[in-house]
This record gives structure tokens, sequence and C-alpha cells, in this order.
């Protein structure tokens, strides 16, 4: 599957819990308030997973993760609490109250099919990969920031980056073991023929984030091109 | 004040690796003082602030206290078995006096799980303070020579 693992691990948010264990203790050991799920969810705060068409998907989630754009957790230093006020202040001046909180305090990762993402999580990353053979791909990621972003919004910015993304982060080193250990197990495909993606395939209309119908979007169209070629 | 001489810091660096390689990162953080840093800078722009540059590690010490309890849970799948790992450390060298300032060379061959060999080298820089006759790192950057990491996969044990 190679490079397709990937993009299912981009936008699903059914792993978070277990493979990003690690990362979520570290957020509640730094003061930051982890909820527990409400009924029927497996996450802190409720979220959507959205079929954009195409094979595009995204998840939509209210945040309870931080974000460095305006929504201060302990994490980002009581230094910079005055400036994360500000920023949601010029935020609901500019946009109005309701699109300020729909940019302060909810949180995507979108899926351009099939291999451009943008995660906009505990900072923004654009990431896009080619494979190199069917077992190997190659990642590239980008930080994406505001060019007109204060010094100091840029140190949140940055530092909240490395807290989660990045070969030496908390949490995305974990996702490339995932990635490894599954590549490994499908090594028995002749064995095992199916993964299973049916997460949310009996619900009638919303689907989490934690649901699979984006990510069964992703295959469906994948297969649907391959079957034309 | 009597100047440090290289076999001494040399000393010091063996027991760093030695604690590293030997995953006793307990005792590894208290080499630290408490306002250390640990640092894997990006390779192009060796010298940048991490307040206004992507780094592939800026860690203040709250930062790599958290990384040690990250590392030493299981749940941390990257390290999970954990790597074994092997430094070499070499061309050694006295940069500056007061603050002591360090520099040497590494090659830290890693092996995981039945994966071939992965070779991170590079050169390290410290910063070392002395207190009571002994060595504390203030600050400690990792230089890795590779363009990219591609085939090194991750930094998610101790460089």
């Amino acid at each position: 599957m190679g490079w397709k693992l990937l993009v299912e691990n981009s936008f699903d948010d059914y792993h978070l819990l277990t493979t990003h264990a690690t990362w979520l203790d570290y957020l509640k050991s730094s003061g930051v308030e982890i909820k527990r799920p409400e009924k029927g969810h497996v996450l802190p705060s409720h979220g959507l997973g959205k079929d954009l068409g195409n094979g595009h998907g995204t998840t939509d989630n209210v945040n309870f993760r931080g974000r460095p754009v305006a929504a201060w957790i302990p994490i980002y230093g009581d230094a910079a609490r005055p400036e994360l006020e500000r920023i949601r202040a010029e935020l609901v001046q500019r946009l109005g109250e309701s699109r300020a909180k729909r940019v302060a305090d909810t949180n995507r990762n979108l899926v351009v099919f099939p291999n451009l993402v943008l995660l906009d999580g505990s900072s923004v990353s654009v990431r896009s990969f080619q494979p190199t053979a069917p077992d190997r791909m190659r990642v590239r990621a980008w930080a994406l920031g505001p060019v007109e972003e204060s010094p100091l919004a840029r140190q949140v910015r940055l530092d909240s980056f490395l807290t989660f993304y990045g070969p030496g982060g908390f949490a995305t080193p974990d996702d490339i073991e995932a990635l490894e250990s599954v590549q490994i197990g499908l090594g028995a495909y002749k064995e095992v023929q199916w993964s299973p993606l049916s997460r949310g395939i009996a619900k009638e209309g919303e689907q989490l984030n934690t649901d699979e119908a984006h990510l069964r979007a992703f295959w469906v169209q994948w297969d649907k091109l391959m079957r034309a070629a | 004040m009597k100047e440090i001489g290289r076999a001494q810091v040399e000393d010091f660096l063996y027991h760093e690796a030695a604690l590293l390689d030997a995953w006793r990162l307990d005792e590894w953080l208290e080499l630290l003082t408490e306002e250390a840093t640990y640092r894997v800078p990006s390779n192009d722009r060796p010298d940048s602030d991490p307040k206004s540059a992507l780094f592939t590690i800026a860690d203040d010490i709250r930062r790599i206290r958290a990384r040690v309890t990250r590392l030493k849970d299981p749940h941390a799948h990257a390290e999970s078995p954990r790597s074994r790992t092997r430094r070499l450390i070499s061309n050694v060298r006295i940069v500056e006096q007061n603050p002591l300032l360090v520099e040497a060379n590494f090659v830290i061959y890693r092996f995981r799980g039945n994966e071939d060999v992965r070779q991170y080298v590079g050169r390290y820089r410290f910063t070392l303070e002395t207190r009571d006759g002994r060595f504390r790192i203030k600050s400690r950057e990792a230089f890795l020579d590779a363009m990219e990491l591609a085939s090194l996969g991750t930094v998610s044990f101790i460089l």
C-alpha cells in the first residue's frame, strides 16, 4: 500500500488515542485539559469526517489541543498569552465572531487527492509524498505561517509544530513506526486479503472524524481511477 | 582559573555517550543544567535561531524531560522496542575556555528490529559548565551532515 497508508494516516483521527498516547500524556502533564469523550465519541471533542468528492476529504474538529493562531494552551508559555489574545481580537474584528471562532477554535486535516495534505493541527504543515517503490516513498513537509506574523507568534507557531510534527516531534515518529509496521504486515496479503475500513459504514448522516467514510472515499476514487487505467 | 584540558572533556563526552547508548536516560538528565537546551537544527541553516526558523528538535529543559518521559514509555512506538545505538565520538576540540565551548564529531550507528543499520553522522557543539569539579551541559547541539533525513527516517532517540 505504501504511500496510500500515509494518506489514511494523515486524515484519520481514530489512531490518535493509541498511536499518540505519549503525546496526549505530554499535553496533560503540561496542563492542557483533556476532557472525557462524550457518549459515542472516542476523542475529547466533537469532530467530523467529510467526503469532499473526487477522493478529497477532511476532518473538521472542535479544537481541544491548542492552536498557535489564537487558542492558548500552557505549553505556549504565559508570555504568549496576550499575543494570542491580540490575534484573536484582530480575527473577530476582521472576520466577525463566528468566522473568528472557526479559525481559532476548530482544526482539520485535509487531503487533496491523491497525495497533498494540509495538516492544520498543532501548527499548519503542508505535506506531499511520492512513491519511489511499492513499499517506499519520499515525504516532504513544510511549516506554513503568515508572512506578517509577529516574532512572538512565529516562535509559538514553530515551537508548537515541534511538539507534534517532524522527525523529532512527539507524534510523527510514532506515525512512521505505525506505517512501517503495517507495511511489513501487508506482506501477508496472500493470507489476509482485506484491510477493513468499516467504521461508520452502517451510519446514516453525520460521520465522525474517527469514522472512516472519508478514508473510504479516497479508496473508492483510487479504485475507480485504477480500474479505468 | 585552571585551564580545562581536552582529556577531561573527552572523558565527560564518553560518559554521556555511554549513558545514552545504554538508555540510562534519568542519569543522563542529571548531566544537564536547569536551563539546558538540546537542539538539532536544519542543516541548511545550522546557525538559525529556533525562535524564527524551523528546527528538527529545539528542546528547552522542560521539553527534554518530557522527551525522556516519552522515551521511557512503552507507548512511544517509534522507540518501543528501543533503538540499539553505538556512538563514536572523536575530533574533540575545546573551542573556547570561558564559557567552555566544545566541538566533536560523531557517528551514531543505529539498529532497530531487523532493519539495516542507519548511520547518523555529524558534529556536536556543547556549552559546558563546571561546578564542584564536575561538568554540566548547558547546551548541546547536534548538526547532521545528511542533506535530508530520507532513509534515516526519524530522530526519535536522543542524538
